[in-house]
């Protein structure tokens, strides 16, 4: 296995590319809720038995599911996890902090894994230390086994015979061992990786109770010279044809062959069963299933789990062979090791869980009955579909056998079947060109309405103008709805972006020695995606921040009263058409004062603009380039970049970020973001001859006001506006410098009020236009030193119009205002 | 005219290393652009003034809902600027990585320049920065410059970077 470690390696895997992409999806969100259920183990410790189950059911379907499809260091990185989590679901292995970092390095070794699957090409990374790390937790901890394993080399090493067992541990019947040998092509290159291939198709059947080599020298893919490989299986379950489904699984991988195959003795497989009551239950699998043997496989799995399945339609080989056709009805024989109803409910709920599979039916049978059915898998032919047929008119046509439950089941089903959301998988790009076309559709539906209006009042022929008017406004009715709806489908729960700081935040709060109580609210908000991909950044820095600054040491927070382990809140919610998120620490707040001091001491500001502001402008500080209030650089928070970089990508996205701290209470940092990224609501002005548009989420009013009412504070132009001062810029004058006023007693000016943050300012206008719906359009590089422009809209009328850029006017403002106090 | 044109269609004939370029003029000097950098050419149209862009960046147009800022060659060439005519014209040209428009006095025609008679700019010629030049054609009746399209604009962008740096 030694090359398969080498970087940039092709991967190819014994999948279709259908199943590559469920198995990656899935894949994603196995992780996803082993990832937070990690971190709540560490949390609520090993007494929630419910947790450890889901836990462990994540890990084992991951570890099958990269089996099916070949990736053989996922899996056994997989089985080395479950291992550990087995023994921690046995309560035989105590959650420590050791194992829950070693679960989450494997996580992310993991996710690395599967990004394998994505690109096709193998990562450097290697999994070996961290399989012998998990291992050793086993080890240590069960300090006996390792001498056990010396003494009787021949036994099935510890690890493995509970791997069987857990797989498959209540879905054994009865003793019945095959032995089968095998032989490794002798070119074969990679032994080892055959072998691996050979025990782990074997193990499907049952548990190995030994093998030739070792399994740990299999699994562990030390340079294995031997080519004859032997293994002694305990079948797992009784069924018809195993042989031939033996060799067929094994003959399927390549360079190797079987040599014999043979059952050990024992009695014939079906006589246990067959004197005992069995139970025919039914699972339909989704038609639309991409791997309908998968689900099949994991239907009888489930089943296993409560009973003894005897037989099964699809069978086994069926199954193996992949002949199984989504919309399949698998029916199985299972003789139940509990009491009947309680078998029923049971398999009912767990078979309803397994995605794209519903439980249909549960009737005690009769003997003969299961015998009949056993004796068609016998003869199944490569029609499997056809006698799944049969078996499913059967059932139909058999009335009497069921009960009244059966009938409810079946009702139910079928309402749970409809209700299951059918999903389709877009490519992203895909929801690029359809947003991009519903903007030009937007630009269009305007200019039609423009040129209605226009038309209007100029024509002989009102009635046509009208049917173009009542037309026109249907378009805008019938294009608004299609905005909504594109924009829904790119819409993603901001879960997406959240997931993953939970386990950031522990991190980190680990390696500055904090405790931290992390919670996260409103994680159902959606958001555009665009936006989604670009927030993730400024929220790590401003958690980041949180934890390294914001939060006191533990000590610190004991010695003032405070709740030792700290709280940190992140919570996110609309707001008209904005979504907002707030980063929310219960720390020690920030000290105006001493920013003011830190940007001195640091020259970024004069002691004469110290004196003079105030403390929101002080805590304003926070956000300038290479400011950092950390006494020390920790590795956690930055350089002083952060907040400064945290604000300008927040802008970018056309959003703001402020923040409220109370010194001893905390700090809450509050980012607003405009729902989507590519159509604004603006209003238009007129400047001169040309029309701007002001993004409508940063104007807080239009007014117009009498030219007198505009006074001169400190040489300043400012109006009051509802008892607060509004420094005003003349737009005309900050663009081209001209001072053309007009200076009549009875002037009046249009002011459009705009905000950004915490700060406010009024631009003067020549003229208000109205409001429109704007496609925003980068305007490139030549304009990237253009100052008050952010971007293009191209308006109703095919013109474009410069987007202001409200952040600069209002620092414009805000530093010309500075300038001008005097000293 | 019609003696250039047959001029350049035996030409056609003789060269194997031909380019086939747009020729426009600025000012009375003929200009060319290679034919495949050429994305279109349309008549003047109403341009939008971005503020606080350098001086000889006119402004944007919209091309079919994309958003393309527009030069005039003659302020880029630092030339007389006169007012726009109606034979003026926006050539839109592909840059490796945008696209750009530029404004000229006229576009006059299509032609073959034979490789061999291009010569490498000199300073002296055209009166224009030889920065942007790629070679001049002579013709038998005249002169066309080649233009290097691409540094039309990058250096353009330099001095922006500069400029902006300096602010």
């Amino acid at each position: 296995m030694k090359g398969k470690n080498m970087a940039g390696k092709q991967l190819t895997f014994d999948a279709t590319p259908e199943e590559l992409n469920l198995f990656i999806s899935e894949g994603e969100e196995q992780l996803e809720i082993l990832n937070q259920d990690i971190l709540r183990l560490e949390q609520e410790g090993d007494s929630n038995s419910e947790l450890l189950q889901e836990i462990f059911r994540a890990a084992h379907t991951l570890k099958g599911s990269s089996g099916a499809i070949g990736h053989q260091r996922m899996a056994k990185l997989t089985h080395s996890a479950e291992t550990v989590l087995d023994h921690v679901r046995r309560h035989t292995l105590a959650v420590s902090t050791k194992l829950i970092d070693l679960l989450l390095q494997s996580l992310d070794v993991l996710r690395t894994l599967l990004d394998e699957v994505t690109t096709g090409i193998e990562s450097e990374i290697t999994i070996d230390k961290l399989c012998d790390d998990l291992n050793g937790l086993v080890i240590q901890n069960n300090k006996t086994e390792p001498e056990q394993q010396a003494a009787a080399p021949k036994e099935q090493p510890e690890k493995s015979v509970k791997e069987a067992k857990l797989t498959l541990e209540d879905f054994i019947s009865g003793s019945h061992i095959w032995e089968i040998d095998c032989a490794i092509d002798e070119n074969c290159l990679m032994p080892a990786g055959r072998a691996l291939q050979a025990y782990i198709a074997v193990q499907q059947f049952g548990k190995i109770i030994q093998s030739s080599p070792p399994a740990d020298i299999i699994e562990f893919g030390k340079d294995l010279t031997v080519k004859n490989l032997h293994f002694e299986l305990d079948l797992a379950a009784q069924m018809d044809g195993i042989e031939q489904a033996l060799k067929s699984v094994l003959e399927k991988i390549p360079e190797i062959k079987v040599v014999s195959c043979k059952t050990a003795g024992a009695g014939s497989p079906a006589n246990n069963a067959e004197n005992q009551n069995t139970v025919s239950c039914s699972a339909t699998i989704d038609a639309t299933c991409p791997m309908p043997a998968v689900r099949a496989l994991q239907a009888i799995i489930a089943a296993g789990k409560f009973g003894t399945v005897v037989s099964s339609t699809p069978s086994a080989e069926d199954i193996d062979q992949s002949k199984v056709t989504a919309g399949t009805l698998v029916q199985m024989q299972v003789t139940p090791n509990m009491p009947l109803s309680e078998f029923i409910d049971s398999l009912r709920n767990a078979i309803n869980h397994i995605p794209e599979l519903a439980y249909v039916e549960s009737a005690q049978t009769q003997p003969e009955h299961t015998a009949a059915t056993a004796a068609e898998g016998k003869n199944i032919t490569p029609a499997a579909e056809k006698t799944v047929t049969e078996n499913t008119v059967k059932s139909a046509a058999e009335p009497k056998n069921s009960t009244a439950t059966d009938a409810e089941t079946q009702s139910k089903t079928g309402a749970t079947a409809s209700h299951a959301p059918r999903m389709v998988r877009i490519d992203v790009e895909r929801l690029d060109a359809l947003m991009n076309l519903v903007g030009e559709l937007v630009i269009d539906r305007t200019r039609l309405a423009r040129i209605a209006s226009q038309l209007n009042g100029h024509t002989d022929n009102p009635a046509i103008v009208e049917d173009l008017t009542e037309t026109s406004r249907r378009l805008t009715r019938l294009s608004d709805d299609l905005q909504v709806e594109v924009m829904r489908s790119r819409m993603l729960p901001i879960e997406s972006v959240f997931s993953k700081f939970p386990r950031l935040v522990r991190d980190l709060a680990q390696k500055v020695s904090k405790h931290i109580d992390f919670i996260v609210e409103g994680k159902d908000t959606e958001l555009d995606r665009s936006v989604a991909e670009q927030i993730s950044d400024p929220i790590i820095h401003l958690l980041r921040n949180s934890i390294d600054h914001g939060i006191e040491t533990e000590e610190e927070r004991t010695a003032i009263g405070k709740n030792p382990v700290g709280q940190i809140r992140l919570s996110a919610r609309h707001e008209e058409n904005q979504i907002v998120i707030d980063v929310e620490d219960d720390g020690h707040g920030i000290d105006s004062e001493k920013l003011k001091a830190k940007a001195l001491s640091k020259g970024l500001i004069t002691s004469e603009t110290a004196s003079h502001m105030g403390t929101r402008e002080a805590l304003e500080l926070i956000f300038l380039s290479g400011f950092s209030t950390a006494e020390k650089i920790s590795d956690i928070s930055g350089r002083g970049v952060g907040m400064d970089i945290v604000r300008t990508n927040i802008e970018k996205l056309n959003g703001s970020v402020t923040l409220e701290t109370e010194i001893g209470q905390g700090t809450r940092f509050t980012v607003r973001l405009p729902l989507t990224l590519a159509i604004i609501r603006a209003l238009l002005i007129n400047v001169g001859s040309q029309v701007y548009a002001l993004p409508l989420n940063s104007v807080i009013e239009a007014l117009r006001i009498e030219a007198k009412e505009i006074r001169s504070i400190n040489n300043h132009e400012a109006i009051e506006l509802r008892g607060e001062v509004l420094p005003l810029i003349r737009l005309a004058e900050f663009f081209d410098g001209k001072v053309e006023r007009n200076t009549s007693a009875d002037a009046r000016e249009f002011i459009v009020a705009v905000r950004w943050g915490n700060r406010r300012g009024g631009l003067i206008v020549d003229s208000l236009i109205g409001e429109q719906e704007i496609v925003i359009k980068s305007l490139g590089n030549v304009f990237r030193a253009s100052n008050g422009v952010s971007g293009g809209a191209v308006l109703g009328d095919g013109q474009v119009a410069p987007i202001l850029d409200i952040p600069a006017i209002i620092k414009q403002i805000i530093s010309a205002e500075r300038d001008r106090v005097p000293a | 005219m019609s003696q250039t044109a047959t001029q350049t269609s035996q030409q056609a004939q003789t060269g194997l290393d031909d380019e086939q370029v747009v020729v426009f003029d600025v000012a009375n000097e003929f200009y060319a652009v290679n034919i495949a950098r050429v994305h279109e050419i349309i008549r003047l149209q109403q341009i939008t003034v971005i503020p606080g862009a350098p001086e000889f960046v006119e402004g944007v147009i919209n091309l079919r809902g994309k958003v393309i800022p527009v030069l005039d060659l003659r302020k880029r060439f630092h030339l007389n600027v006169s007012e726009h005519t109606r034979s003026s014209r926006i050539v839109v040209v592909e840059l490796s990585n945008q696209t750009i428009g530029l404004i000229v006095d006229g576009v006059s025609e299509v032609l073959r320049i034979p490789a061999d008679q291009v010569d490498p700019p000199s300073p002296l010629v055209a009166g224009i920065d030889s920065r942007y030049l790629r070679g001049i054609a002579k013709l038998e009746n005249r002169l066309i410059v080649l233009l290097d399209i691409d540094k039309v604009l990058s250096i353009l962008e330099q001095q922006q970077i500069e400029a902006s740096s300096l602010n």
